[in-house]
């Protein structure tokens, strides 16, 4: 991989991890701050996160194509099979809490839903849990 | 706005899940350290995208929030015929890439192990599909529970 497309590979994967921690938690410190959140940043936020998760996967491969895939004997290949998990669960976890939005996008402009600042809370705590993963995977 | 939050869910969950499935089940196997090296970031990039593409143009082709009860089977019928149809799609330019690209195919390509390979495939797509169908329709019903007490 030549030097400007490692640069671009990685930095959209950083980017991307940036957006999908930050980005929830940012909306669930609305939740627990405001009276009601606008039902339209909250489907930009769904609308970029699913983004992101797919930028994240496809910039992953990239990384795993670069680096090479450690075989699954190996501790470090038993970690990227968790990371593997932690995302697939991430994503499962993910669609019920989009589906709550396209439900508030049909009733009304601003939303409360204890459902949702939970489903933004629970999401930043997964994403940050597969940072921590990423960090043993490079670092060890 | 909704109509295209549930296209993009649908279609980048089901691509994300689709992908990390076939990954965890090389790599469980040892197969993902041997053959993913020669794919190379750009036609694993490539791939990724087209695969995307066709994933978010099947999900645009039905609704699954809200829908009456009376036609969730029919769904589940309908997922698992577009899933299999966009296997048979992405794998058929999978291989033709993959077989004309200067690098080592990953399968034999001759004629029996290719035709097991799309079959399998079309096969596994199906049955993921009817999988993803049902996953979304409990998705739907907890997501109308939870903001409308359905």
């Amino acid at each position: 991989m030549d030097g400007l497309q490692y640069v671009a590979v990685r930095s959209l994967h950083v980017l991307a991890a940036a957006f999908l921690f930050g980005g929830p938690l940012g909306m669930w410190l609305a939740f627990r701050t405001a009276e009601a959140v606008p039902v339209r940043l909250l489907s930009w936020i769904e609308l970029l996160f699913w983004g992101a998760i797919s930028v994240i996967v496809f910039t992953g491969l990239g990384n795993l194509s670069a680096f090479g895939v450690p075989t699954v004997e190996t501790t470090t290949g038993a970690i990227l099979g968790v990371k593997f998990g932690a995302i697939a669960l991430l994503v499962v976890g993910s669609v019920p809490r989009t589906f709550v939005v396209i439900y508030a996008e049909q009733d009304g402009t601003t939303v409360h839903s204890r459902a949702l600042e939970w489903g933004y809370g629970l999401t930043a705590v997964g994403v940050a849990a597969i940072v921590f993963i990423a960090g043993v995977l490079v670092r060890g | 706005m909704d109509r295209l939050l549930e296209v993009v869910a649908v279609g980048t969950s089901s691509l994300v899940l689709s992908v990390l499935g076939v990954l965890g089940y090389s790599h469980a196997t040892g197969t993902l350290s041997r053959t993913f090296p020669d794919i190379g970031t750009a036609s694993a990039t490539l791939l990724f995208a087209y695969l995307w593409l066709l994933t978010l143009v099947a999900a645009s082709q039905g609704t699954v929030v809200g829908l009456d009860s009376a036609r969730w089977s029919g769904l589940v019928a309908d997922a698992a015929m577009v899933a299999s149809g966009v296997t048979l799609v992405f794998l058929t330019v999978a291989l033709v890439v993959g077989f004309v690209t200067p690098v080592t195919a990953p399968i034999d390509p001759a004629t029996v192990s290719v035709a097991w390979l799309v079959g399998g495939g079309v096969v596994g797509g199906g049955l993921a599909g009817a999988l993803f169908g049902v996953y979304f329709l409990c998705c739907d019903r907890l997501a109308a529970r939870l903001t409308r007490g359905e």
